[in-house]
């Protein structure tokens, strides 16, 4: 039996649960389900973006973060205790992060690069960040949009490091390319213009030798600059390595003379070689071609710039090895000592482009010893000649027969590598301090009386000591010293004798001499006398 | 009567009323009240004959004068029908309106309440038919009643018209109450006879089955006696002198203490009948009202005897034995029709067994049903409606 109206008891003595009668707009109605959708929506869209989302309050308390921040914050437990400062790296300046907050609580919205720090690790994570103020449920807060910059800043400095390297090599190239045309453009001009020439064919055998000459110089010059460029390229792209070696010094140095002494005979310049004095050669570590190489460079320079007088060339033992080239040339006035090493600048001077060259030599030198783990200096002036000097580290090669054993101390230029002069008439006093001498790697000389020693002196200037004994045949040491100190100045002269009366010291004190010492000699004494001069020659 | 006033029923009951101003002019509050309610632009629903009338050109110039657009929709019939509803609702939306003011009698207002339904709710009318099924309010909606009966202007109710399957559709619901009810007898001035007896009658039956209603309460009983002792005083008295303000103003406030009352307390067999009824027919819904009252009061009798007993003390039973009230209130329903002129049975007005059938079949599922002191069953419905044949 139907009865329908039934089902509607309950609700008519009910209290209308499902509505309101009040009125309301719809458009009100309509907004708060917006506002209720949106809300769902915001979330999801909270909860879907790999951003990190967190929402402060003024204080910089956490009130809200969404699903990506709690990962990437290694935030799970209650966040509410948690502020914008614990999210910060300790090596951000907090100080700053407050300037920041205010400036955003002041409507100043900003975008920043910071540091994050997850909370309970030890790491710190490169992120941007966006702040803004605003309105959540009716408190004042600041929505931080936090994105992680690891990747970023990983991939941005690898641009910045390209970009860099990009640009460098273009200008490289370019001042390259810009030096090779008008490098090679004198050479060319020559072969080209003398090869033209030869064609005449009214011309003599005398004048076609000299085109042909002229053609064959300008082609090495060539070949010469392109060597050059392609060197100073390849060290410019790193492809130039050193191959550390034993070297025997004084043979490379005495074969880099013989080659030069070529020039020096067709130039009438004179070429000296100085080597420390020593008993054995010296046997070390570096990279013979690239240190020939600098030498036979700095060595051409100075022939180039050179027109008379006498270039000087050899090394130094210090804590390094200190190699130098000395000339008396047109020398190079201070304003352009900063560039001469510079690739691809040279000086804008009438001599030097006469001279021709590439004006790469300093460069590659100072390439090469940078290489060999040295520096290169220049000290110089116009019209006073130039000295090139640089250093490379003093390894003795350690299978070294001749030097192994020796203390590190004594491979001090001062005690070991100076070449003394012993005039003594005597055969054992003269064994007796040659003994001592030698022992202490000291090269030893002898003169037999004083008239010798005057002549080994005027054939042999490198010596750098002379031990004078008085009483001598032929000439005495009074009169020897007196000869040499007018002739050799500087060079120190230290008497030995027997006699030891007082009135005998006081005249050889009085004569000039640099030190004098007792018969019999006692060593101590001995290298205590000498040691001061060669320092201070040194 | 003792038993009853000695056992107070405590059960809850709610008890929902529109704000209303009652009293002479209170038409001319419409237009101010519109801009209170933050009207923009007005949706103003009545009907073709109240065009005829200065209501509608009064509160037009009110509402010019208050400077608020507003929009007429008048394309409403008597028993209004679904499509008017959502005709009305398309034109609201259309003009862009925000706020519904109704001018007119059940049938106008029962229509904007629908068009409000349909604005916040959206969907078909049809859709919300039944008790509680409006979750969002609609928009502001001030009444202008214009007939002394309905009380649609402060009811839960709106009956809209099934045209399709031949039945008015019962809404109830908090949600279609209006929000300010401007209750003004002068605009009952224009009515006819016909038309004051008709919702005379349908006060008196909301009275009735308010106050019979198994969902009644102290403040309904309060309301409805209170009307029905209005009504019998006065609603005969305005066929005689119909621009008598003070008699409609009694009538009027008898209807509003009957709409207050069966707006709460629900109703019974009679409007169950009549909406099926009327719906079918297409007739004016008091005088289905009136044809039906006094055969459901006879069905209903003895489920309520205490309750009709009140009323017939309250409109001039002896209480001695020579007359039952069951037979007094039958003869007073009776001979009030005829004092009302209102001559109609169902055979009358085309109602057949057949009709019947399908009558009681509608009505039957009717919410009013819900309330009435006897439960009915469908046959019980047949059988009054061919009583009242």
């Amino acid at each position: 039996m139907g009865q329908g109206w039934k089902k509607y008891r309950e609700k008519i003595i009910g209290l209308g649960e499902n509505s309101s009668h009040k009125s309301y707009y719809p458009e009100l109605q309509d907004k708060i389900e917006e506002l209720e959708t949106s809300k769902k929506n915001l979330q999801t869209i909270l909860d879907s973006t790999s951003d990190s989302i967190v929402i402060h309050d003024v204080d910089g308390k956490i009130l809200l973060l969404n699903n990506q921040a709690k990962l990437f914050y290694n935030i799970y437990d209650d966040f509410s205790k948690y502020t914008v400062f614990d999210l910060s790296s300790k090596s951000q300046d907090l100080d700053q992060l407050y300037q920041i907050w205010e400036g955003v609580l002041q409507s100043k919205g900003r975008t920043l690069e910071w540091l994050a720090r997850p909370i309970g690790l030890d790491y710190e994570i490169p992120v941007q960040v966006s702040l803004n103020r605003c309105n959540w449920y009716g408190e004042t807060v600041i929505v931080a949009v936090v994105r992680d910059f690891s990747e970023r800043k990983k991939y941005e400095n690898e641009l910045i490091r390209a970009r860099k390297k990009a640009e460098e090599s273009d200008s490289l190239k370019s001042a390259f390319l810009a030096n090779l045309s008008h490098e090679i453009r004198t050479p060319m001009n020559a072969i080209v213009g003398f090869s033209t020439l030869l064609k005449d064919e009214g011309l003599t055998a005398e004048k076609r030798d000299n085109y042909v000459d002229i053609i064959q110089s300008s082609s090495n010059h060539l070949l010469s600059i392109i060597n050059d460029i392609i060197e100073i390229s390849k060290i410019d792209t790193n492809q130039v390595v050193p191959h550390f070696k034993p070297v025997k010094l004084n043979a490379l140095l005495s074969e880099i003379f013989q080659i030069f002494s070529m020039s020096s005979g067709e130039t009438g310049i004179k070429l000296e070689l100085c080597k420390p004095a020593m008993t054995s050669e010296l046997d070390i570590i570096t990279d013979e071609v690239k240190l020939r190489q600098i030498l036979i460079n700095l060595l051409t320079n100075a022939f180039k710039f050179t027109e008379k007088g006498k270039i000087e060339f050899g090394y130094e033992i210090r804590d390094k090895l200190r190699f130098y080239v000395k000339d008396t040339g047109i020398g190079i006035s201070e304003k352009y000592h900063h560039v001469v090493f510079e690739r691809f600048r040279q000086i804008e001077n009438d001599i030097s482009i006469n001279k021709g060259g590439s004006g790469l030599g300093l460069a590659i030198s100072k390439a090469y010893v940078e290489m060999l783990g040295g520096k290169i200096h220049l000290e110089s002036a116009e019209n006073a000649g130039s000295k090139f000097w640089f250093t490379i580290p003093l390894k003795i090669n350690p299978a070294s027969k001749d030097i192994s054993g020796i203390p590190e101390e004594a491979l001090k230029f001062e005690q070991k590598k100076a070449k003394i002069l012993v005039a003594e008439d005597e055969d054992t006093n003269f064994f007796l301090l040659s003994e001592i001498l030698r022992k202490h790697d000291y090269e030893v000389l002898r003169a037999s009386n004083g008239k010798v020693a005057l002549d080994i002196l005027s054939g042999n200037q490198n010596i750098d000591l002379v031990l004078m004994d008085i009483k001598m045949p032929v000439m005495d040491g009074f009169k020897s010293f007196n000869l040499i100190k007018k002739l050799y100045p500087k060079l120190p002269v230290i008497a030995q004798t027997a006699y030891t009366l007082a009135e005998e010291e006081d005249r050889i004190l009085t004569a000039g001499f640099n030190g004098y010492i007792a018969k019999p000699v006692n060593k101590e004494k001995l290298l205590k006398a000498i040691a001061p001069f060669l320092k201070r020659n040194n | 009567m003792t038993a009853e006033i000695d056992f107070f029923h405590l059960d809850l009951r709610k008890f929902l009323a529109p704000e209303f101003v009652f009293g002479e002019n209170a038409r001319f509050q419409a237009a101010s009240y519109c801009k209170k309610l933050g009207g923009r632009k007005v949706f103003l629903v009545t009907d073709a004959g109240l065009l005829k009338t200065r209501w509608v050109n009064e509160i037009e110039s009110g509402l010019n004068d208050q400077k608020i657009e507003f929009d007429v929709y008048s394309k409403v019939s008597p028993n209004p029908r679904e499509s008017e509803v959502m005709a009305g609702a398309e034109e609201y939306r259309r003009s862009n309106c925000n706020i519904i003011l109704a001018l007119g009698g059940g049938s106008v207002i029962d229509c904007a309440k629908g068009i409000g339904i349909v604005i916040s709710n959206h969907g078909d009318i049809k859709q919300f038919e039944g008790v509680d099924n409006i979750a969002r309010p609609m928009p502001p909606l001030v009444c202008i009643p214009t007939t002394s009966g309905a009380s649609a202007d402060v009811s839960q109710f709106a009956i809209i018209n099934n045209k399709e399957k031949g039945y008015k559709m019962a809404i109830i619901s908090k949600a279609v109450v209006p929000d300010i009810s401007l209750i003004d007898p002068v605009v009952l001035t224009t009515m006819d006879d016909f038309l004051t007896s008709c919702t005379g009658m349908d006060a008196l039956c909301h009275a009735f089955e308010a106050y019979v209603s198994n969902a009644s309460s102290s403040v309904t009983d309060l309301f409805a006696l209170k009307a029905i002792k209005l009504l019998n005083e006065n609603l005969v008295l305005c066929l005689n002198d119909p621009l008598n303000i003070q008699t409609r103003g009694k009538v009027m406030l008898a209807s509003l203490y009957a709409g207050l009352a069966f707006s709460n307390a629900s109703l019974g067999c009679v409007h169950a009948m009549a909406h099926s009824l009327g719906g079918y027919l297409d007739l004016p819904h008091g005088e289905c009202n009136a044809i039906l009252l006094p055969h459901v009061v006879n069905y209903n009798f003895d489920a309520a005897i205490e309750k009709y007993s009140h009323i017939a003390h309250e409109i001039g039973w002896p209480g001695n034995s020579q007359i039952s009230a069951r037979e007094f209130l039958f003869e007073y329903l009776q001979n009030l029709k005829k004092e009302l002129r209102i001559f109609s049975t169902l055979g009358k007005l085309g109602v057949t067994d057949e009709i019947i059938l399908h009558l009681a079949e509608k009505a039957i599922d009717d919410p009013c049903n819900a309330t009435n002191p006897r439960p009915p069953e469908k046959k019980d419905l047949e059988d009054i409606y061919h009583a009242a044949l």
